[in-house]
């Protein structure tokens, strides 16, 4: 087995720097361990002050067995400790290198090695690193690992596949262990057992068809796999989950595959090879393994669990692949505890339990979501269903969520070092485990969603008959209920379809580019397979240059600014986001430059906003563009998501009103606004499609803070100035407008906050429409007439009408205190509104308004 | 190699048993006691083949606990460097196999397995396998052992099938 000679190095520990006194073993000798190979002398000075430097001796000792090859040192030779680091001191040709050991012996030639001797070296130290699944596997060198991957490799190249790890928890499956599920499936399975019954004798089939009602997520739980892991008992399993019994046994887990997992496993088996990398236990790995893969072709015992891992924080892909990960793809949920690595790709989790997260990852540090919304409720922001406030709102809500009180994130890697906080962690995520079994998130969440449907029927009939049915749905699972209940746990996943064909791309790729360069390698004569192999430096196929230019493709050409998504006090090129922007193709800039094409932006109204939307042809878009275009790896269309500029539904809407504290507050005052009986008579008084038209066009063409501001200034004004405003409200053809827009903004801070309600979605299409209309009609022109009459009539603020046109026109000449603050990017519309008006009551608003402005501007800027 | 030994084991009684069928219990208890364990001294004991004394219990002041020195005959397991012995495959992965050769799990690496049989990854389950043999869970092997390291209470041992004789046996 000895391929090559063996360095040997110095030890570290020798009082450097040394000089070799003698060589005590000649070149071609055999020595074994323990033989003297040279001896060495060292200046010490000894700790007693005053001393005298003396020269002392030691000798250097064989630590393993062959025949010296080569000596690389002479006598006479100064040693430093750097020089003893960099170069051998001695080749040494051994019979066995011990390259591959288990369980302290060497497999090749059965030596014992866990020798400690006074030599300090012991063999077993030789081979450590572990590249099986199984954890009492052998531990091999690097050498040898490099070989055996190489061997690996060659095999998989001729196969034409590639190794896939695949993680299990929310990627292929979703587990829980709330015995709801086991009740509800216990519910499906008796109604489907009714029906048989009733397919068999059919004369009954009339009497009880309108009563016998199936659980309302029978239909998605038919499949749910279950088993019992712990202590086994061979006693009957009982069905009711009740008894005692069924405590002691430990939980009972609930597998819900992913749709389409079965075709997904059996395509990528074709081209990949496929391991399972889970932080479950290897118990539970098992035991999913034989839902998902009951034969074994698939994974083929390739199955690595936390027991084996090493780390309960981390995921390695070095666990399995030690050296070369070219041809390894990962597709995990968790991007983070793969340290993201560029062989990963991301899959969107698989949330079938709503609300129960990764039953085994409940010492993970709580992912965060890049923006505050859940991608799944942003995913549609205008078109969310009017049903499920409590489904949409984020997990954090659910009292169920994992782990509430994990103090982890603050220094995960420093807490898996030790093993008590391992332990400390697994007790965590037993009690998370335990918590769930008990609280039963499952129940309460449909309980919720029950509670929600029956509100739409609550609105549009009588009161007191939605109030009934919604009760008998809270006490009872009442089957004779007449419309069919809504599902909690619905069967509408697609993500393996989309993750087949990313891996299909990154399959096709690879091989592509392999046989091209195979290709090219068969054209040159000489050519061998050794020399591609030797030739590392240019390995043009690698899946880890393959992947993330695949994620490039995506937002390719797209130039990001972030609006109000990253905080102020962070540096934003660290901040996630914008990471992940660059990993998917796009640039980003922290400022509106020319190149600019998309403004990514949480919500509206922010002067990035409004500088973009004045500029033109750059989409201006809502966080969840981003997101889902980075989920599932396209770029999404961005007309879903942009982020309109004219919010026009009529009325507040109450739940959303919490959207932002800073607006709850402005709330108050818009209502005492709009309250004012005056206001409210003049806005009855006018032509409400007129004054729509003219709102709409006007909010076109400037809808920003200052905007907001001047009319909140307004507003304010009106509570004080009631008269006034009402009168000006009937006199010219400007205030209609302010007046309505005022109006307008009163509804704005709930509306784009969380934007949930159907009635918005219902209203936006025709509305959107009359939008375009108005423009067109007006040509945003409404307003710059009314300013100029107003300025005519006002005379001193001429200034700020001119300014009007100019997008950078900085406005601080003109309209009194507040225009001091306001930063000079959007003021231009406003100047002349604020300075026409401003005329009369400026000595009041001014003031008042500065306050409110200050408070707002910093508000936006933390929130 | 398969011994039969002579060994003593203590057997501490309690005095809820002291009783007619004291004996029969103790019986049951070295039985249940000494078989299948293993030590590194001895190897392996397989089976108790006679008890030779049961002991005369000595009554230990203080815990009022009996004890009794028994001496029995078993059939002991020691495996030895150069040993040639029969296995069943019970674990294959890509660096070689795992024999269980009674109670002893011998590890058979790939180096030490003759090169026509390679590894097959896509096998199901995975095995060796060359053009008429195959490698694979539950396959007969007879391995020579290299190796054997002996701690307090296990034994490990490694073993090679790259010689005349070795390997799948029918």
């Amino acid at each position: 087995m000895a391929s090559s000679a063996t360095e040997l190095f110095l030890p570290p520990s020798f009082p450097y720097p040394i000089k070799v006194v003698s060589i005590d073993a000649s070149s071609s000798s055999v020595v074994q361990r323990g033989t003297r190979l040279l001896s060495y002398s060292f200046v010490h000075v000894p700790a007693q002050p005053n001393a005298q430097p003396e020269s002392r001796f030691g000798t250097w000792d064989s630590a393993i067995d062959g025949t010296i090859q080569a000596w690389k040192v002479r006598v006479g030779d100064v040693i430093s400790q750097r020089k003893a680091k960099e170069r051998p001191v001695v080749l040494i040709l051994e019979e066995c290198k011990h390259g591959m050991q288990i369980s302290g012996l060497c497999v090749l030639c059965g030596k014992d090695m866990t020798n400690s001797d006074y030599i300090g070296f012991a063999d077993s130290s030789r081979a450590h690193i572990q590249m099986t699944h199984s954890a009492n596997g052998p531990l091999v060198s690097l050498e040898e690992a490099q070989r055996l991957e190489k061997e690996t490799a060659e095999d998989l190249l001729k196969s034409r596949k590639l190794s896939l790890i695949v993680d299990l928890d929310q990627t292929i499956v979703h587990a829980t262990v709330d015995p709801t599920v086991g009740e509800w499936r216990a519910e499906g399975a008796a109604w489907k057992a009714r029906q048989a019954a009733k397919k068999n004798d059919l004369g009954d089939l009339n009497n009880s068809e309108g009563e016998d009602e199936c659980n309302p997520n029978w239909e998605a739980l038919e499949d749910v796999g279950e088993f019992r892991l712990g202590p086994e008992t061979f006693g009957l399993p009982s069905n009711k989950g009740k008894s005692k019994m069924v405590e002691s046994d430990g939980p009972v887990y609930y597998i819900k595959r992913r749709p389409g997992w079965q075709e997904f496993l059996e395509d990528m088996a074709t081209k990949y090879q496929m391991h399972v990398y889970t932080m479950g236990t290897r118990a539970y790995a098992e035991q999913v393994c034989a839902l998902i893969d009951p034969v074994g072709k698939v994974f083929g015992g390739r199955l690595l669990s936390r027991d084996e891992s090493g780390s309960l924080t981390q995921k390695s892909l070095q666990r399995l692949f030690p050296c070369d990960t070219s041809m390894v793809v990962i597709i995990d949920d968790r991007a983070d505890v793969w340290e993201w690595s560029p062989n990963l790709v991301k899959v969107v989790p698989y949330d079938f339990f709503v609300g129960i997260g990764d039953i085994n990852s409940a010492f993970l540090p709580k992912i965060e979501p890049l923006t505050p919304v859940v991608p799944p409720a942003a995913a549609v922001p205008q078109a969310s269903p009017v049903t499920d406030p409590a489904m949409d709102s984020p997990p954090s809500a659910d009292p169920a969520q994992v782990n509430p009180s994990l103090p982890a994130p603050a220094s995960p890697l420093e807490a898996a070092k030790t093993e008590l906080t391992e332990k400390a962690m697994l007790t965590q995520n037993t009690i998370a485990l335990e918590a769930q079994v008990e609280e039963r998130p499952l129940a309460k969440k449909q309980e919720e969603l029950q509670v929600a449907s029956a509100d739409p029927p609550t609105a549009i009939g009588s009161q007191a008959a939605s109030k009934d049915t919604k009760i008998a749905e809270s006490t009872v699972p009442a089957p004779e209920k007449p419309p069919r209940k809504a599902a909690l746990l619905k069967n509408d996943d697609h993500e393996l379809q989309r993750l087949g064909k990313i891996l299909d791309e990154v399959h096709r790729r690879f091989f592509t580019e392999y046989e091209a360069r195979r290709a090219a390698d068969k054209v040159k004569p000489s050519s061998s397979r050794k020399r591609r192999d030797s030739i590392k430096p240019k390995p043009a196929y690698d899946v880890t240059l393959i992947i993330p230019h695949i994620r490039s493709e995506v937002l390719d050409g797209v130039h990001i600014l972030f609006s109000s998504v990253i905080p102020l006090d962070t540096n934003p090129e660290a901040t996630e986001i914008w990471r992940m922007a660059l990993m998917f193709g796009a640039k980003c800039s922290t400022e509106l430059t020319a190149d600019v094409t998309h403004v990514v932006a949480a919500k509206r109204g922010t002067v990035k906003v409004d500088a973009a939307r004045k500029r033109g042809g750059i989409k201006i878009v809502w966080v969840a563009w981003f997101t889902d275009c980075i989920a599932l790896w396209r770029r999404q269309d961005e007309t879903a998501y942009l982020l309109d500029d004219a919010p026009t539904v009529p009325a507040a809407d109450p739940l959303q009103a919490s959207a932002l504290s800073d607006e709850a507050a402005d709330d108050e005052e818009w209502d005492g606004g709009e309250g004012g009986g005056n206001t409210d008579l003049a806005i009855a008084a006018i032509n409400w499609d007129d004054i729509n038209d003219e709102v709409d066009a006007a909010m076109n063409e400037s809808d920003d803070d200052e905007d907001a501001r001047s009319e909140r200034s307004a507003m304010s004004e009106d509570d004080w100035t009631d008269d006034a405003s009402s009168i000006q409200t009937t006199s010219g053809p400007s205030t209609p407008t302010r007046l309505k827009r005022k109006r307008l903004r009163s509804v704005t801070p709930s509306a784009d906050g969380t934007l949930g309600n159907g009635t918005r979605d219902v209203l936006r299409s025709p509305l959107a429409k009359r939008k375009k209309v108005a423009a067109e009609r007006t040509g945003y022109s409404k307003l710059k007439e009314a300013i100029s009459a107003e300025d005519v009539h006002g005379g001193g603020a001429g200034a700020g009408t001119q300014r009007q046109g100019s997008v950078e026109g900085d406005g601080d000449g003109d309209s009194g205190g507040q225009a001091q603050v306001s930063s000079p990017g959007s003021r231009g519309s406003d100047d002349g509104t604020q300075g026409g008006e401003e005329e009369e009551d400026d000595d009041e608003g001014g003031g008042d308004d500065d306050d409110d402005f200050l408070a707002r501007e910093l508000e936006e800027e933390w929130g | 190699m398969f011994f039969i030994k002579e060994l003593t084991h203590t057997i501490l009684l309690h005095p809820s048993y002291f009783g007619p069928r004291m004996l029969s219990f103790l019986e049951s208890k070295l039985y249940s006691d000494v078989e299948g364990t293993c030590s590194g001294q001895f190897g392996y004991i397989i089976a108790v083949v006679s008890i030779l004394d049961i002991g005369k219990g000595m009554v230990l002041s203080g815990s009022g606990q009996a004890e009794f020195i028994t001496r029995y005959r078993a059939i002991v397991f020691k495996p030895f460097k150069g040993e040639v012995v029969d296995g069943v495959v019970n674990n294959v992965n890509k660096m070689g196999f795992f024999a269980d050769v009674g109670p002893l799990s011998v590890f058979v690496s790939h180096q030490l397995i003759h090169p026509d049989l390679r590894f097959d990854s896509n096998s199901n389950p995975p095995s060796f396998a060359s053009v008429d043999q195959i490698i694979e869970k539950s396959t007969h092997v007879r391995l020579k052992i290299v190796g054997t390291r002996v701690d307090a209470t296990e034994i490990f041992a490694i073993g090679t099938i790259k010689e005349d004789h070795l390997g799948v046996i029918d």
